[in-house]
């Protein structure tokens, strides 16, 4: 696994070859994986060629343009709606309503049980 | 952000946009998701996004970019929701018709997650490795070790389906 390790502690000097060894060693690993990286092998063109003829077979229907350009109404209607569902004279009579049943309901509470 | 832009103008931007990067949003979301009411749902996620922020863009690249980003993050986030573990391939196949098609698909859904997607931005978008360390937000080198490896996983799975032909 490490090029010259022998198995024995290394002293400092050595330990610092060991480790530039090791380094080199990693170097060596990752330059055989980016050389190998190679677009013009024959089975890179053959992956390259075979995905993508195959993925651009892949189309969406033309109901997918219609959904998205719905998309600005929607979002408009969406907004409008949520607006609209509750105005805030709307909101202040609700909460003017419970506060006025909550009274009621205080004042018809008897104070001791 | 949007009520400054008039409905006709967000129509055109969308529609636009839609010409050149629908077909390609969607089958980066095919490759995600597996099937087609998904894919669609992912895109169309996507452009809700691009409505609700409308961002200005440098070049067309960067606008490329961005929605591919955008979809990505969206497909992410629905597989996270929906908790699946593999993606069915069924509507994939819908879409082929020849067995080597098939089986090209089959081994590119057979890929995780993180390799198939470094595969269609490199082979299908044509993306170089800097612009996909860009997308992904990763280091090139992660591009290009993801690239390899997954290069290597699709050898060894068509060597071993060879072997059993």
């Amino acid at each position: 696994m490490f090029d010259g390790f022998d198995g024995k502690i290394p002293s400092e000097f050595e330990y610092n070859k060991f480790i530039t060894k090791s380094d080199d060693a990693n170097k060596k690993v990752k330059k055989t994986i980016f050389d190998s990286f190679d677009e013009s092998s024959e089975f890179s063109e053959m992956l390259a060629n075979g995905i993508e003829y195959t993925v651009k077979k892949i189309e969406p229907d033309d109901s997918l343009k219609e959904k998205i350009l719905a998309i600005p109404g929607e979002m408009d209607s969406y907004y409008a709606n949520a607006i609209r569902r509750k105005p805030l004279s709307e909101l202040f009579e609700e909460w003017a309503k419970s506060m006025s049943d909550q009274k009621q309901i205080f004042l018809s509470e008897p104070l001791i049980k | 952000m949007t009520k400054s832009i008039p409905e006709e103008m967000k129509l055109e931007l969308i529609s636009k946009a839609y010409d050149n990067y629908g077909v390609s949003l969607f089958r980066l979301a095919m490759m995600y998701m597996g099937n087609k009411s998904d894919a669609e749902d992912a895109v169309h996620d996507v452009f809700v996004r691009y409505m609700m922020r409308m961002p200005q863009f440098k070049d067309e690249t960067h606008e490329k970019a961005w929605f591919m980003r955008v979809c990505i993050n969206v497909c992410k986030d629905k597989l996270k929701s929906f908790a699946m573990k593999s993606v069915p391939i069924d509507d994939v196949l819908n879409y082929v018709s020849t067995d080597n098609d098939i089986s090209m698909f089959e081994h590119l859904m057979g890929l995780s997650e993180e390799y198939r997607v470094v595969v269609h931005l490199k082979y299908v978008e044509g993306y170089s490795i800097s612009e996909i360390s860009k997308i992904l937000s990763v280091t090139e080198s992660t591009v290009k070790l993801r690239l390899f490896r997954a290069r290597e996983q699709l050898k060894r799975n068509m060597e071993e389906v060879k072997a059993y032909v």
